[in-house]
């Protein structure tokens, strides 16, 4: 049983995991057959996505089947669903990969000098305690 | 064939002129065109050769179209040294270098002398050596004190820039290299 309800319906948020649109965000818009939906998002080109290539979040928009990309749009808006999905660990965990993604060779540096000189700092505290 | 219409058994290897052929001048090729993103003050990756990894300064682009970087020398060992374009990755990362004078580093031949800032200079052979004793003071080639005071001339503005932002001088002073994972047409630079 999956310890939230999120099922495949329409208004339900969906993030697109595979393909060249992976990643963005999108609201299933109606069921078109077992394998398939109709989808659309603000980044996302409304069209039929397979269940198999997206994954069901926990957020869902009060919308009716089938409406208009510029009627889902205000909605999106209104519920401020990128900021919805940002609070989530998951939205989260999805910016914190794209920023890792975007560092700079300069900031890629950083990291590593940075990340180096925390675990000493925690591997000496470490054996502080184990003594 | 009758016989005053024979055909000739020798035919001259071009066909007379016809006036048809263009004679397309070439044009001279020019300097090779910087890429956006090197502006004077960017850290370049340099790709080959015996300084390849190292993050120098981009000063300027000569006019053989080759880059002129520094190390600076004394972060990383970089003199002012030329650069092809094609061997180097630029960073976005820049040093404020905006009152630099590079004026005096060319790479354009002297019209009398033919030689310009980076000739080589050829050592002087010391006349000793008699026979088998071969002298083993030979003056080294390479450095005139006109490109060692340029270098320190230079390199102190650019140190000054370089030590204002935190860690820069520690990125400077290291090689970049590729770990596991990382495979860098997917890199942002």
């Amino acid at each position: 049983m999956p310890s939230r309800e999120a099922f495949i319906e329409i208004g339900r948020l969906v993030c697109i995991n595979y393909g060249k649109d992976s990643g963005k965000l999108g609201v299933i818009l109606d069921i078109c057959d077992t394998m398939t939906a109709l989808v659309d998002g603000p980044n996302l080109k409304r069209g039929i996505y397979n269940f198999r290539r997206m994954a069901v979040t926990g957020i869902k928009l009060p919308i009716s089947k089938s409406v208009k990309s510029t009627t889902l749009y205000k909605a999106w808006e209104a519920a401020d669903l990128d900021g919805q999905f940002g609070k989530t660990s998951w939205g989260q965990k999805l910016a914190r990969q794209e920023r890792r993604k975007n560092l700079t060779d300069f900031e890629r540096f950083k990291v590593k000098v940075l990340k180096a000189k925390k675990n000493k700092i925690i591997k000496s505290k470490l054996k502080e305690l184990k003594n | 064939m009758p016989k005053q219409q024979r055909a000739p058994k020798w035919y001259p290897t071009e066909g007379p002129a016809t006036g048809l052929t263009k004679t397309i001048e070439k044009k001279p090729q020019g300097v090779a065109k910087l890429r956006k993103s090197i502006t004077p003050g960017t850290v370049l990756i340099l790709l080959a050769g015996r300084f390849k990894g190292k993050r120098v300064v981009f000063l300027k682009q000569l006019e053989s179209g080759l880059l002129l970087v520094t190390g600076p020398f004394k972060i990383n060992g970089v003199p002012l040294r030329r650069v092809n374009q094609a061997y180097v990755i630029a960073t976005s990362t820049k040093v404020d270098i905006a009152g630099i004078d590079t004026t005096g580093i060319s790479d354009k031949p002297d019209e009398k002398t033919k030689r310009h800032f980076f000739s080589r200079v050829v050592a002087e052979q010391k006349e000793e050596g008699e026979g088998e004793f071969v002298s083993t003071e030979a003056k080294k080639s390479g450095l005139t004190e006109e490109r060692k005071a340029m270098q320190v001339k230079v390199d102190e503005s650019v140190i000054a820039a370089v030590e204002k932002t935190p860690m820069m001088k520690d990125y400077l002073k290291s090689r970049f290299s590729l770990e596991k994972g990382q495979f860098p047409h997917l890199m942002k630079f």
